[in-house]
């Protein structure tokens, strides 16, 4: 990841880490996607950080 | 990246093979390659767009057709055009980047076809070697474009590898200039990138509103339809601004179009003038050759007595001759002589014979004598003759003064005629501007132009209000949600997506805002170590505004970018060129690619140029300097030798056949070099 992402990654310290994780994964798919298919990729994205979410205030 | 070498083979100037090794140590780091005008430093640099990019035209050649410009060597094309042959030319790149070698070479074959050039593309190779040494090479014009651009977008490029006119557009407050900063630094900090996450979003929480708005019941689901036409709104509003913003752009530019044309009005006003001038006096010639036309006829008359003046005058002469010799009005009356002759006495009473020799005399007497009524005709022909000799001088005097004056006027005519049509040829197409016209029609366009900028402050407070409610609308639903328990895996992700947005339309707007700030701090840095002591006292900063327009601060804290002189621009737009590849280098202190500078101290001041050979070294790994033999003297060769970054030195110099030579000499030679041209000088 470039310095200039990571500079604009660094400000999510203050939110959620499901936020954090969201914004992470679609930093790093949309240089190499349009708009429309990140969206659609960025489904799969959101089920699986609720899944996980979701397990962890199980445990 | 790092440059490490460029080969030319006949382009442009250069004829046959030369190379330039640029020094590219950390200690010593600075090329320079000096030659006069037309010598071919440009040549170099575009030899260097041309092999990285495949680009032809650079920035400068704006106004010139891409057919009328070309590569290969003129000279070896005239040599070879004789057997018929085409011409291979080639720019050959060596250079560095991340651990990895590249050498990069692009062809293009010409040939002269009745006097006609006409080049094509002959291939590009890239090959790669790796850390581990292995080798990969690239043919594929795409995937050799990929992987350059991937090293240095095209739109970063101009920030490394700038010319003069690069520096001077810089800092020029237009549209072009305010849309060319923007997308350098959306660009340079990725701004892009987070633009298409935060559309992509925004059309996952358009998705994830209308999957729950099908299940939702009550308040909840009415909330959601507000959601939803507050959505439509949002989005409407935007296309309205998208187009105000197209149309304020499409005026903008028509203003500019028309203040072009008003400025060629301006700079023929001078000759409108003149021409104005040389019409007046034109008409005034032509009137007076109708005047001079009108005397003449009152002459004709007059002027046709002079053909009698020959004869006139020798009829003059004779009557003057006789009558200077008394022979009128005769002495002797001549019923006198009739009376002798018929009482045959003389008055003395002397008798006369007939046919004696006395008789015969007086008879020759009497036919000489004429009659009174003869005589006194003669006489008073005598004195109407004398009198028509003046006036015949009188009449040839006034005839040769007329004509005389009409060859003047009509020689004036002819000058005057032929200066005007110096004129109009001067004057030319521009003669049909009108400047009135222009001017209302500008009038016009800045009405419209404010009248648009009414339009986007309504709707901008328009979309400010709908976002507000927006936000209002999801805490409310929130909040009915948390109260119902509403809990579901669907909630849960349009809440992910919603708080995401929200993270996200921050971090744009935070990041922005920083990085105007930052590289307004930079370039403000880098221009307190480039400007004079005296301009330093005055300009204090450079600020990028909220337009990414760029401002220059006084020490008021006042904008006095309309006031500062032309070099002090050019110093501003280094100094912010500086801090854009600082930006674009992820804001490392130190720059990791190379600053290739095409003659940028047209405009400065002796002190400017010191301060920046002597910095610019410091701020960049590499500095490629191409200057002229005017920008580059013993002064700025000392300041840059002090340096100690400075190693390598080409001249650029004439063959005999008029292309180029690139010589190389260390830098001590350089200083001598110099130094013997300026005193050559």
């Amino acid at each position: 990841m470039s310095k200039i992402n990571q500079r604009i990654l660094d400000k999510l310290q203050d939110y959620s880490k499901e936020v954090q994780e969201y914004v992470k994964v679609a930093f790093n798919k949309a240089d190499s996607m349009p708009e429309a298919t990140l969206a659609e990729e960025m489904k799969a994205v959101i089920r699986r950080i609720i899944k996980v979410m979701a397990k962890g205030i199980e445990q | 990246m790092i440059l490490k070498s460029i080969l030319l083979e006949n382009f442009r100037q250069f004829k046959g093979e030369q190379l330039i090794e640029f020094d590219s140590d950390k200690n010593k780091n600075v090329t320079v390659i000096f030659g006069e005008n037309g010598r071919g430093k440009t040549g170099i640099f575009r030899a260097l767009m041309f092999c990285l990019y495949g680009k032809k035209k650079l920035s400068q050649d704006a106004s010139v057709d891409e057919s009328e410009l070309h590569l290969v060597n003129s000279q070896e094309l005239e040599d070879k055009s004789n057997e018929g042959k085409p011409v291979e030319s080639s720019v050959t790149v060596e250079f560095e980047h991340e651990n990895r070698k590249y050498k990069l070479k692009r062809s293009l074959l010409g040939i002269l076809d009745e006097g006609r050039v006409i080049e094509q593309n002959h291939g590009v190779k890239l090959t790669i070697w790796d850390e581990e040494g292995n080798t990969s090479i690239k043919k594929a014009p795409e995937l050799v474009k990929e992987r350059i651009e991937n090293i240095l977008s095209p739109a970063l490029r101009e920030y490394f590898l700038f010319d003069g006119e690069k520096i001077e557009r810089l800092t020029r407050a237009s549209t072009e200039q305010r849309r060319e900063i923007s997308q350098a630094i959306r660009k340079l900090l990725n701004i892009d990138t987070l633009e298409k996450v935060i559309g992509a979003t925004m059309k996952l929480s358009r998705y994830f509103n209308r999957e729950l708005e099908k299940k939702a019941t009550g308040e909840r689901a009415a909330i959601m339809r507000l959601q939803r036409k507050n959505e439509e709104e949002i989005e409407t509003g935007n296309r309205e601004v998208d187009s105000i913003n197209r149309e304020l752009e499409l005026a903008r530019k028509e203003k500019i179009e028309v203040d072009k044309e008003l400025e060629q009005i301006r700079e023929i006003q001078d000759l409108l003038t003149i021409r104005t001038d040389l019409e007046v006096r034109l008409k005034d010639t032509e009137e007076g050759k109708n005047d001079i036309l009108r005397a003449v006829k009152g002459l004709a008359g007059p002027t046709a007595l002079l053909l009698l003046r020959n004869t006139a005058n020798n009829v003059f002469q004779n009557i003057d001759r006789r009558k200077q010799a008394h022979e009128i009005p005769s002495d002797i009356r001549k019923d006198l002589i009739d009376r002798i002759l018929s009482e045959m006495e003389c008055i003395c009473g002397r008798k006369i014979e007939e046919n004696s020799e006395a008789y015969s005399r007086i008879l020759e007497w009497r036919n000489r004598i004429p009659d009174n009524v003869t005589e006194d005709l003669t006489l008073n022909l005598w004195r109407d003759l004398s009198s028509a000799r003046d006036q015949f001088e009188n009449i040839e005097e006034s005839a040769i003064q007329i004509l005389t004056k009409f060859a003047t006027l009509k020689n004036d005519q002819r000058e005057l005629e032929r200066k005007l049509e110096e004129l109009r040829m001067k004057i030319g197409s521009s003669e049909r501007a009108d400047a009135s016209r222009l001017d209302a029609h500008r009038l016009g366009i800045d009405r419209k132009i404010l009248k648009l900028q009414h339009e986007l402050s309504i709707t901008s407070k328009k979309l400010d209000a709908l976002h507000d409610e927006r936000r209002q609308l999801t805490v409310r639903r929130k909040t009915i949600e948390d109260e119902e328990g509403i809990r579901d895996e669907l909630t849960r992700r349009g809440d992910l997506v919603e708080q995401s947005l929200v993270a996200l339309n921050r971090i744009h707007d935070d990041f922005t805002a920083e990085s105007r700030v930052s590289l307004g701090d930079n370039a403000s840095v880098y221009l307190s170590d480039i400007l004079d002591e005296e301009s330093r006292r005055n300009l204090k900063s450079i600020r990028v505004e909220e337009d990414y327009s760029i401002q220059i601060h006084d020490r008021w804290g006042k904008p006095f970018l309309a006031n500062i002189s032309a070099g002090q621009r050019q110093i501003m737009s280094i100094a912010f060129i500086a801090a854009l590849a600082k930006a674009a280098c992820g804001g490392l202190d130190f720059l990791e690619m190379p600053l290739f500078m095409d003659t940028p101290f047209g405009r400065l001041s002796h002190e400017h140029r010191k301060n920046l050979v002597q910095k610019v070294p410091h701020w960049c790994s590499q500095w490629i300097l191409l200057a002229t033999d005017t920008e580059f003297r013993d002064f700025e060769a000392q300041a840059l030798a002090k340096t100690g970054t400075w190693k390598s030195f080409y001249i650029l110099s004439a063959r005999k056949d008029g292309s180029t030579e690139i010589h190389k000499t260390t830098m001590e030679d350089a200083l001598g070099y110099i130094c013997q041209k300026g005193k050559g000088d």
